[in-house]
């Protein structure tokens, strides 16, 4: 059978029961991912299967009813959104309080656009955008086991059909060039610089030039000089805006490699936000996952390689949206138990071996059998409790030790999932609790760095609120009050949320109250909320932790004054 | 589609340039030369006076004759510039309302953009000449590190004179422009701009696409020219001081005449390894003795005396290839612009730096205005085969508190662009609140220039923190700062009061476009009236040439007696009207003196 025909193909799951089933470990794996988005060669790079193995494993799970073809869906054209007045490319606030002047964010705004074809829309870095959480994703069939996506699909939300007034006839651009600046304008915060560009990812400085030359001629102002634009103008100064800022930032190799890894780090921690909001995976599938990988493992005798390398891969550019990438697991989990029980239990499972024998009983004398008998079956019970005790916590390891490796190899969202399966099947067993509560600490060191480093990037580049929320979730994750300062600090200078600022203040203070630069935050903060007896008191107590400070004499004054 | 101007207004010459069949060209002034030196004058009878014949009274009227006005343009009476400025200048500067500079000549007192203005409308004119229409749109050039300040009052002064300037443009821009256009290149050059007055480096791309686009520019706005004359009146004036003991700067005529010297030797030395300063009867003692002044300068001298200043220049380069993020190396040419870019030892000491030969290709003195009026017509036209991509030179903030700088648009941010940010109140029923607009480079916000206080008025009364308005700062493609503010709530506009800027306000403005209207009918009057009296003079010239020669022939009969009767009176008349400085009269008389002067040439041709 070639691959040839399926190529193009999408499956989805039916309502099949797939357990009493004889599926080979490949078919198994190839199974987790229909999800009636992916399309062959998808699934074929997703698994590391060639295209031909890849649809011949298809069609055996078509021809088992598990999978069918998916219905062609229409498209979804794309929406022009209405404009918003704070629309998603406006620039936010940023800045240092006055004495006389304090800033507080708008309402909240980031319009989630539909993003229709093709490519995920992937991350993206827009001026003081204010970024709020995916909404959880509603991919098709929700078969996703999302066990491994370091880069999590980011939500296809549709937006309200336009207003019919959008467009105008009377101004002097073609209708179809407002359409597109409707469009582009409204998913500027959607798209990253490589997107906004439309280059690949891997785009040499040249293609970068060129894409940018070429289109800033279509939206520069002066290409429409003298003529009527109406409210296109600002639009297009915004598309050029974010244009130029793309092309600057990809263009000098140094900033370009911050950007790159501040994206995957980003999709690092976006998959991770996306992970807790959904329900936990089922058991069945994690093991059957486990498994498939352990046997593919145990097949492939010499030294496995690592399915996820080091830094992942950018970006699922490459890759259809709502796809979890593979499991990147490391094959290799020893097993305490014995191999060939397991196999047996495993073969069992899937009906491939009759089951266990069960000891003949033998005509004897009745008393003794019975005697005989309920010994055997207390023993048997014993043997049975002890196994299933044995089981269960080899289980949990097994889990436990999944989770390690996953967070050694930097996969931290598949960690978190399979610590989360092994804290549903530990039970509150103590030595399990223990080994659990080590790897949980470990995992939140990991997700607390990566938060960090997406904060560092974010503040560097002055997008303070996106950077404050970020330093909040590393310290969630790790309680430290130098990053809950960091994050106190640029909620001050973005302008919004003081009162939050200010509790993330007092706990860094609470945390370490002998530091008397904590204490002087929090007095920064709460003199720019117009608190000046809270700002006095931290202030003077910061002067008894550090008497000479002149600095803190001035300021003192300066409050007590009342003037600025 | 209309005919757009482009104009060089520089420290010490401007030039004004054309588009004509897809080429650009500089259009020479009515003496033929293709500069005008920035100079106005007013001379005793009032009468104003600019360019050339400006330049040549200079000395004998040095107290009313203003040079040098760019470098004045724009500023604060309080800066260092203007403190400077009044040390040296043989023009009066005084102080005007609300901070601002006011030059005074024959006790009138003129604002920097209306002196600017004066040479704009004569940029004006040369232009109209030349086209034999009416000019009024162009494209003006400024030096690439002017703040807002400066850049608005040199839109102010060409409003006043009666143009619609339709786009401000940086100068190495524009002589970059001038340079790549039509090559169909990539690279990346560097502009290198020495004028009279300013210091501009800046560094662009140049694409095959046709987008020229700025990286980073920076430069000094009183670094030129004007200051190597400086120093060779300071060697000079020391000089004299040693010998006679006398301080030549005490005298204005002596000082512009120093200058005069000056420039002419320092633009001799680019040439010929020394040169005679010779300034006879430059002074007089008291005792009626009058004191002369020669000396003889050499290349390597002045080389020693501005050293100083060359390596400044390099200075401001090197920051501008930081900025860049680039090394000269990733350079791959560098033009020169601006005259003083003709002294050897700035050509060697830019060859050193970016390692290379400048190129020459570019006309130094005439590239900007070329640039000029290239961008002009781009703009006008329907075609879109350029895009100029320039940035803003200076960072774009707001005080706060502590005198601290917040900085909201950064330097080298390419232009348009903006900035949104909310501002709200920290007390209850707080009406007003006051954002102090700055640009600048420094921290410490002092350092920085005021561009304006905005103070957002009439806010509705509520609780601390509940009003939220949006304020947008924006830099739009002249460079120029813009501040507009909406309330969150409402959506509303906001009403901004703008106070503490300095500048002419629209009333004044008004004021002068008026006169500027008025100034321009008297010289289009004054011009018509000399065309018509040279024309009648030559007629009245020959015919009295003729006329004894035909008294001679004539005159013995009455009917000759009676032509030369009426001979005679017909150029009565004719003086008369030139008397009365009538044109139109003037031009009556002309057709009878046209017809006499046929009438006895006839009759001497006769005769012989």
């Amino acid at each position: 059978m070639t691959a040839e025909p399926y190529r193009g193909l999408i499956y989805e799951r039916t309502a099949a029961d797939v357990r009493g089933l004889a599926l080979e470990p490949a078919e198994i794996f190839v199974l987790s991912l229909v999800d009636g988005a992916l399309d062959v060669d998808a699934i074929a790079s997703t698994t590391g299967l060639d295209g031909a193995r890849a649809a011949a494993c298809l069609a055996r799970l078509a021809e088992l009813g598990v999978i069918r073809v998916a219905p062609i869906r229409p498209r979804p054209t794309r929406p022009v959104p209405a404009a918003p007045t704070t629309a998603p490319g406006a620039d936010r606030p940023t800045a240092h309080a006055t004495s006389q002047v304090t800033k507080r964010s708008p309402p909240g705004n980031a319009a989630l656009t539909a993003v229709p074809t093709g490519r995920p829309p992937a991350v993206t870095v827009v001026p003081f955008d204010a970024t709020t959480k995916p909404a959880p994703s509603i991919a098709p069939n929700n078969t996703q086991i999302p066990l491994s996506s370091d880069r999590a699909p980011v939500p296809v939300v549709t937006s309200p059909p336009p207003l019919s007034g959008e467009i105008d006839t009377s101004l002097d651009i073609g209708v179809e060039l407002q359409a597109r600046i409707l469009d582009l304008s409204a998913k500027l915060s959607d798209l990253d610089h490589f997107q906004v560009l439309g280059v690949p990812m891997g785009a040499d400085r040249t293609q970068i030039k060129r894409a940018y030359f070429s289109m800033i001629g279509t939206f520069h102002p002066d290409t429409y000089f003298g003529k009527q634009l109406g409210n296109f103008t600002k639009r297009m100064e915004r598309i050029f805006q974010r244009l130029t800022e793309a092309h600057d930032v990809l263009s000098n190799p140094k900033s370009r490699e911050e950007y790159e890894s501040y994206l995957r780090v980003l999709g690092r921690t976006r998959a991770m936000e996306e992970l807790a909001d959904q329900p936990p995976p089922s058991v069945e599938d994690m093991e059957q996952l486990l498994l498939a990988a352990e046997q593919a493992a145990a097949r492939k005798a010499p030294t496995p390689e690592p399915v996820a390398p080091a830094a992942p891969p950018p970006r699922p550019a490459k890759a259809p949206p709502a796809m979890p990438r593979a499991p990147s697991l490391r094959p290799v989990v020893e097993m305490v138990d014995d191999p060939v029980a397991r196999r047996q239990a495993l073969a069992r499972k899937f009906g491939k071996l009759p089951p266990a024998p069960k000891p003949v009983p033998v005509q004897q004398n009745v008393s003794e059998l019975a005697a005989r008998q309920s010994a055997a079956v207390k023993d048997l019970h014993q043997r049975y409790k002890h196994r299933q005790e044995s089981i269960k916590t080899q289980r949990v390891e097994r889990f436990a030790r999944a989770a390690e490796e996953a967070l050694a190899s930097g996969n931290t969202v598949s960690a978190l999932n399979t610590l989360r399966i092994a804290r549903t099947l530990s039970g509150g067993d103590i030595g399990t609790v223990e080994r659990l509560g080590e790897l949980e600490q470990k995992l939140g060191a990991t997700v607390a760095d990566t938060y960090l480093e997406r904060a560092r990037y974010e503040e560097t580049n002055g997008h303070y609120e996106q950077a404050a929320r970020s330093y909040s979730h590393a310290a969630r994750s790790r309680p430290d009050p130098d990053v809950l300062r960091s994050a106190a600090e640029c909620y001050l200078k973005a302008g919004v949320e003081l009162r939050l600022a200010g509790e993330l203040a007092r706990d860094a203070v609470q945390l370490a109250p002998n530091r008397a630069d904590l204490r002087l935050s929090l007095a920064k903060i709460y003199e720019a909320a117009g608190m000046q007896q809270s700002a006095l008191r931290e202030l003077e107590r910061a002067l008894e932790l550090t008497p000479e400070s002149d600095r803190i004499k001035q300021w003192l004054k300066r409050l007590k004054r009342g003037g600025v | 589609m209309e005919t757009v101007i482009g104009i060089d207004l520089g420290t010490t010459n401007s030039c004004v340039a054309v588009m004509e069949n897809a080429a650009p060209v500089v259009i020479p002034n009515r003496g033929g030369y293709k500069t005008t030196p920035s100079m106005v004058a007013v001379t005793e009878a009032g009468k104003r006076l600019v360019g050339h014949i400006a330049k040549r009274q200079a000395i004998t009227n040095a107290e009313n004759t203003v040079y040098a006005a760019k470098r004045l343009i724009g500023r604060k009476w309080n800066s260092p510039q203007i403190k400077n400025a009044l040390l040296t200048s043989s023009y009066h500067i005084a102080e005007g309302p609300h901070d601002d500079v006011r030059i005074v000549l024959r006790d009138k007192s003129y604002s920097v953009p209306e002196i600017s203005s004066m040479i704009l409308q004569e940029m004006k004119i040369i232009a109209e000449d030349y086209l034999g229409q009416p000019v009024t749109k162009a494209v003006v050039t400024v030096p690439a590190y002017f703040n807002d300040n400066q850049r608005q009052a040199t839109k102010d002064a060409g409003t006043i004179a009666g143009l619609d300037v339709i786009r401000i443009i940086n100068e190495p821009t524009a002589a970059a422009l001038a340079y790549g256009l039509g090559k169909e290149i990539d690279r990346v050059i560097a502009v290198y701009d020495l004028g009279g007055g300013t210091f501009d480096i800046s560094i662009l791309e140049l694409s095959t696409s046709g987008v020229f686009k700025v990286i980073a520019t920076t430069g000094d706005t009183f670094l030129g020219g004007e200051d190597f004359d400086a120093r060779i009146v300071d060697w000079l004036v020391h000089g004299f001081q040693q010998e006679h003991d006398i301080d030549l700067r005490q005298d204005r005529m002596a000082l512009q005449r120093l200058r005069d010297a000056a420039e002419k030797a320092k633009c001799e030395l680019s040439s010929v390894r020394e040169t005679d300063i010779n300034l006879p009867f430059i002074i007089s003692t008291g005792r009626n003795e009058a004191l002369h002044l020669q000396r003889t300068l050499t290349r390597e001298t002045l080389e020693k005396l501005t050293q100083d200043l060359i390596e400044r220049t390099i200075e401001i380069c090197r920051d501008a290839l930081g900025d860049a993020r680039l090394e000269p190396k990733d350079l791959e040419d560098v033009i020169l612009v601006g005259g003083m870019t003709r002294m050897p030892a700035i050509q060697k000491a830019v060859s050193e730096y970016f390692g290379r030969t400048p190129n020459k290709g570019v006309h130094p003195d005439e590239v900007v205005a070329l640039g000029a009026a290239i961008q002009g017509h781009a703009l006008v036209e329907d075609k879109n085969d350029m895009i100029l991509l320039d940035v803003t030179p200076h960072a774009l903030g707001i005080m706060t508190f502590g005198s601290h700088f917040e900085e909201l648009i950064p330097q080298n941010t390419t232009v348009p662009t903006s900035r949104t940010k909310v501002f709200t109140t920290s007390r209850d029923n707080q009406t007003a609140v006051k954002i102090l607009v700055m640009q600048g480079e420094n921290d410490n916000a002092e350092k920085n220039e005021l561009l304006g206080e905005f103070i957002l008025t009439g806010l509705r009364r509520a609780p601390k923190g509940e009003v939220e308005i949006e304020v947008t700062f924006e830099i739009n493609t002249d460079g120029i700062v813009s501040v507009f503010a909406k309330d969150l709530e409402t959506g509303q506009a906001q009403s901004i009061q703008v106070t503490a800027t300095s500048g002419l306000t629209q009333d004044e403005i008004n004021n002068m476009i008026e006169s500027a209207k008025d100034y321009l009918v008297e010289r289009r009057t004054d011009e018509d009236f000399e065309a018509a009296k040279q024309e009648a003079e030559s007629l009245i010239a020959e015919i009295e040439r003729l006329f004894p020669e035909v008294e001679a022939v004539v005159g013995s009969s009455d009917f000759g007696q009676d032509a030369l009767g009426k001979a005679r009176t017909v150029l009565q008349h004719a003086r008369a009207a030139i008397d009365a400085k009538g044109a139109a009269q003037i031009r009556q008389h002309v057709e009878g003196l046209a017809r006499t002067q046929r009438m006895f040439k006839g009759v001497v041709s006769r005769a012989q």
